[in-house]
């Protein structure tokens, strides 16, 4: 099961931040979906400062209610040297902070199945799925 | 039991840091830092340098192909802690080192990023019967880089440059995970394959080519370094015969340039002030202490492959007037494996050759050796 967040249905605006520590260059998107949709609906370019999102707002809760968010983290380390990419998928820093609907504020981590590593270690894609229910 | 005693105490050292890397063995880890556990032994072929990469993990091997032994004697292992532990404000630029803006914020971030090595050592005395094993323990970092403001914004161009290269994999078909269905088990299925055709849709993305790449960020024009090493010695193999043998505090500030804005080669000058406080010389059948203070400078001309350097360093306040003077070639065969050669003179009037000629298994610094004799 994905990790979940109660919206609720109250007209709260749903503020989502990402809070990102890594040596790399990072970028993180955010999207919306409902289920089964056919494809991710992006929502407008939040503010990121290297792959970083201060209270991005994702919508009211009763308009986000049942649907799915992704927030896509890519993190190329070209500028580590190439013997410390294996150390980075345990080395970065990343949380989820959802706030504003009738859960509250919850924190989550990054797992590690959400972390797919490619070109050995030196760029990393990150997927965190949340329920919103 | 000596023996026993320090293998294990460098074995348990090792795996921790070898656990906390999860790394395999590899050709790449075995290689041998020019750390200052090392520099103080005087087992380093060169006795100025600076900390050019902060490692996760480097072992060193030597004397593996010295004649009388199959197993090598001598160790050595390097890591930096930093890497073992999370920093939730970690960007790149703070990364590279050209941010914060503040001063003492970006010296207490370098400092942070302190390696810690260890050295295990053979050597034989011109008056000992039995060899004297050294175990030494040190530490160096990098305290001030400063970047030319030129220099700052090309870098955070580079920076810019590289998010629109992430942002660029849009258009990569399959980028982004399916949406989920509400069916957790087909769900999983998916994003297996999502993976795998991840790894395939990237096959021809470079990241070698990336604008931030190691090799393209300058390095700093000026950098002030700082090093420390402590060394105890055995006797007669027996642990309760252990001596103090060297504590040495180093510094070294290095002013690199370009030679020319498209080039890659650099000139590096090098000057160095250390203080060395050593207890190995017998007098009477006593061991006593005594205090040196080291000057000196190194040039070096990095182009391309090939990097020639020497380096001059003077006693300060010792009688004899020693001095050691050395000169060093490094020629990189590819990414990962150098020639080096140095030949030149230590300290003292004995036992003063210094003649390296081998292969390294090096990333950056291409310090790292396996001695041929």
């Amino acid at each position: 099961m994905f990790p979940g967040y109660q919206v609720g249905s109250n007209g709260a605006p749903i503020l989502l931040s990402v809070k990102l520590g890594t040596a790399g260059v990072a970028l993180t998107q955010l999207y919306l979906a409902m289920p089964a949709a056919p494809q991710w609906n992006p929502l407008p370019a939040p503010t990121s400062a290297n792959g970083s999102i201060s209270a991005c707002n994702l919508g009211l809760g009763a308009e986000v209610q049942g649907k799915y968010l992704l927030a896509h983290t890519r993190i190329n380390f070209a500028n580590v040297p190439a013997d410390l990419w294996s150390l980075q998928p345990g080395s970065i820093f990343l949380e989820y902070t959802l706030e504003g609907g009738q859960g509250g504020s919850v924190t989550m981590p990054v797992l590690p199945n959400e972390i797919t590593s490619l070109k050995g270690g030196g760029l990393l894609i990150i997927n965190k799925i949340v329920s919103l229910t | 039991m000596k023996n026993t005693l320090l293998t294990s105490i460098l074995s348990l050292w090792v795996s921790f840091a070898w656990a906390q890397a999860d790394n395999e063995v590899t050709i790449e880890n075995l290689q041998i830092p020019n750390s200052p556990a090392f520099i103080l032994l005087d087992e380093a072929p060169t006795a100025i340098d600076r900390p050019a990469t902060s490692k996760a993990l480097a072992l060193g091997l030597i004397d593996a192909l010295n004649g009388n032994t199959i197993l090598p004697k001598n160790y050595a292992a390097e890591f930096t802690p930093y890497w073992y532990f999370k920093h939730d404000s970690l960007t790149a630029l703070k990364y590279i080192g050209i941010e914060p803006d503040n001063f003492w914020t970006r010296m207490g971030n370098n400092i942070s990023k302190a390696s810690v090595s260890l050295a295990f050592v053979n050597k034989t005395a011109d008056d000992a019967v039995l060899p004297i094993h050294h175990f030494s323990i040190g530490a160096r970092t990098n305290l001030i880089s400063i970047w030319t403001e030129g220099d700052k914004k090309d870098v955070r161009n580079k920076y810019a440059q590289a998010v629109q290269e992430l942002a660029d994999l849009d258009s990569i078909q399959g980028i982004l995970p399916p949406v989920p269905t509400g069916d957790y088990a087909a769900y999983a299925i998916a994003m297996q394959q999502y993976q795998a055709n991840l790894q395939a849709q990237l096959e021809s993305w470079d990241i070698s080519k990336s604008a931030l790449s190691v090799s393209q960020i300058q390095k700093p024009v000026f950098a002030l370094d700082l090093a420390a090493g402590y060394n105890e010695f055995f006797l007669n193999n027996d642990i309760h015969q252990n001596h103090f043998g060297r504590f040495g505090i180093w510094m070294t500030a290095n002013y690199s340039r370009k030679l020319c804005k498209s080039s890659s080669c650099y000139l590096n000058i090098y000057a160095a002030g250390k203080y060395l406080k050593t207890g190995t010389t017998l007098e009477q059948g006593e061991y006593v202490q005594k205090e040196f203070y080291d000057a000196g400078f190194k040039i070096e001309l990095e182009c391309k492959r090939l990097t020639f350097s020497y380096e001059y360093l003077k006693r300060l306040n010792d009688q004899e007037n020693t001095t050691r003077s050395n000169g060093l070639i490094r020629y990189k065969i590819s990414d990962k494996v150098y020639l080096t050669g140095a030949f030149g003179k230590n300290f003292g009037d004995t036992a003063n050759l210094i003649s390296f000629l081998g292969i390294n298994w090096g990333f950056s610094t291409g310090e790292e050796k396996t001695v041929v004799p």
